[in-house]
């Protein structure tokens, strides 16, 4: 009887070690800034320049936006981390096509991974009586189907010199939150306690990145988005948007990190 | 022996006292489960009087509008069941017709989606839909917001509510939410009579029978709506405009099983409410019941009930009427 007690015990000890890890949940004086750098076609995004997606059609963007969301900073083991509180950020493009994001409170350790989310997870997007970023006076909320838009890009698609079209994708519903991540890199929040991640936007990815036009289509690493799909179920949350959503998890590019 | 018996006989009590305490709480519970006492809310958003009372403020101010000219009252009137009696309305900023007829606010609380889809998840987040929309109140948050902000009167109301400094959005929607939850229609005759309090006439009688047998799958008591989607047949047709809306709730789950289905609305102050259906397209219960008689359209989603129409006798029409009269409640069609 005692032995099976002890074995019982012992595997209760083994699930439990089996699924523990670690979290930084200590309050410490680590500050990571994230900037962000919308690019399109290798330089700044431009509100209203005309360009031309990988299937060579026209387009302009006017308004760009997404939900960045549910930071976690993971140690070298990748198995300690800490995921930063209410973390919904909405990163837009606003005067100048750089923006960035500030996360203070942070525990004072040395982090290897960065990973982020696109968009709103279910536990937030099924409410938007919400403070904050995810507040709906953003405009990045749905009234008639609850939920956030995690994406929104507006714009005209130049059909000829005289035709155009309005241009809009606003992205979202469970299936096209993506998760992206930076592993191997030194985020040193130990000794120096205020840092800065560099992180390019490829903005123009979302439609498929032009030099993989060569590529052939199933090796390719981004979709290539044919504007002429634009029902609300290419546009929102149908099948196609998905497509859009993998592009979007590829739009981000590590650049640099240094001591602020 | 003598001991077994001296055992088994307060059992046998026991369990009659416990059986019938069972049966009469079954039957005054379907009564009282319509009552403010078990409104059920949201963990962040509990009911609290002095919200509520914010809440039916903001209701009936058509500040709330994008010209200060439209409230929610506007085509929720109290009595019309808290609903309109137009098919589609035309009050909203714009004056253009809207594409589904207001919905009758009544007993929502218990609802599990909002709007004649249910796309809303939940009632404070439905508030931000006609509150912005730009037919309807086409208000911009951000504005009203710092409006609101400004505004002595409102600033002292929502901190007396709320206890905050700085109203959102989402106070906004959250009084207004408490409000309409308490849009609580149980004062009917047919009430009385599960609370042994009013007799049903002979027709009465008769009619609630008709309705148990032909309208009660859909139509459950005590709410008289099951909350549920259902197509009953009215059309055989839908498309993508206006972000699928005449896809029902097909363009919310976005799965062909529900396409051209609608929220089943309560039959609770059915003569207030009238015209009826999603569109409005029905001006008086002959016509609805017409249409389950004989003018069902029979597509892939619909209601297996309805597959061969429902058949009223002329006499059993009577009867029901008479018996759905019975679902008014005056004491609910006069609150304001």
């Amino acid at each position: 009887m005692k032995q099976i007690f002890l074995l019982l015990l012992f595997s209760c000890f083994l699930i439990g070690c089996d699924s523990h890890k670690e979290t930084f949940d200590a309050a410490g004086t680590g500050e990571l800034t994230i900037k962000f750098n919308l690019i399109h076609d290798d330089s700044s995004l431009t509100y209203n320049k005309e360009y031309i997606n990988a299937l060579s059609q026209s387009y302009t963007i006017s308004d760009f936006r997404f939900y960045l969301s549910n930071v976690v900073l993971r140690d070298t083991s990748a198995t300690n981390y800490y995921k930063i509180p209410e973390s919904y950020h909405l990163i837009e493009m606003i005067d100048q096509a750089d923006t960035s994001i500030v996360l203070t409170g942070l525990p004072n350790r040395a982090f290897s991974e960065l990973e982020f989310s696109v968009g709103v997870d279910n536990s937030a997007n099924y409410n938007t009586d919400q403070i904050g970023d995810l507040d709906p006076a953003n405009g990045m909320a749905w009234n008639w189907d609850t939920g956030y838009k995690f994406m929104l890009v507006e714009g005209l698609r130049l059909i000829d010199d005289t035709n155009s079209k309005g241009l809009v994708y606003h992205i979202g519903g469970d299936a096209n939150y993506r998760t992206v991540k930076f592993s191997g890199k030194e985020i040193f929040l130990n000794q120096n306690s205020k840092q800065e991640i560099v992180l390019d936007v490829h903005v123009d990815f979302i439609f498929g990145d032009k030099k993989e036009a060569l590529v052939p289509e199933d090796q390719r690493k981004t979709n290539f988005i044919d504007f002429n799909n634009d029902t609300d179920q290419d546009t929102m949350f149908g099948p196609n948007t998905q497509l859009i959503a993998d592009n979007y998890a590829q739009m981000f590019e590590w650049k640099d990190i240094f001591s602020k | 022996m003598e001991r077994y018996f001296l055992k088994i006989v307060p059992l046998i009590g026991i369990t009659i006292f416990i059986g019938a305490c069972l049966f009469s709480c079954e039957e005054n519970r379907q009564a009282s489960v319509i009552s403010y006492q078990n409104i059920p809310a949201p963990e962040h958003n509990e009911m609290d009087p002095l919200k509520v009372e914010l809440g039916r403020k903001l209701f009936f101010d058509p500040h709330l509008s994008k010209d200060s000219t439209v409230s929610c009252a506007h085509c929720h009137q109290p009595q019309y069941g808290f609903g309109e009696n137009v098919s589609l309305s035309t009050q909203g900023v714009s004056h253009k017709p809207l594409l589904r007829n207001s919905p009758a606010l009544i007993n929502i609380a218990w609802a599990s989606g909002w709007f004649w889809d249910g796309g809303a998840k939940n009632i404070e987040s439905l508030i931000f839909g006609p509150l912005t929309h730009e037919d309807e109140m086409g208000t911009d948050l951000k504005l009203l917001i710092s409006n609101i902000n400004t505004s002595t009167y409102y600033k002292e109301e929502f901190k007396k509510a709320f206890g905050v400094d700085k109203v959102y959005s989402a106070h906004l929607a959250r009084a207004l939410a408490q409000y309409v939850r308490t849009l609580i229609s149980n004062q009917s005759k047919y009430d009385s009579y599960l609370n042994g309090k009013y007799q049903f006439s002979v027709k009465e009688s008769l009619g609630y029978k008709v309705y148990q047998e032909k309208c009660s799958s859909c139509h459950k008591e005590p709410f008289f709506t099951d909350f549920e989607y259902h197509n009953n047949g009215l059309d055989t047709t839908y498309s993508d405009q206006h972000e699928g809306i005449n896809k029902g709730r097909g363009r919310i789950t976005r799965v062909e099983e529900d396409i051209l289905k609608y929220k089943t609305p309560t039959l609770r102050n059915l003569f207030a409410t009238v015209p009826y259906m999603h569109d409005g397209r029905f001006n008086s219960i002959n016509e609805v019941l017409d249409h389950y008689e004989k003018k069902i359209q029979i597509t892939p989603t619909l209601d297996s009930a309805l597959i061969n129409g429902i058949h009223f006798e002329m006499s059993e029409r009577e009867n029901l009427i008479a018996f759905l009269e019975t679902l008014m409640d005056s004491s609910f069609l006069e609150l304001n």
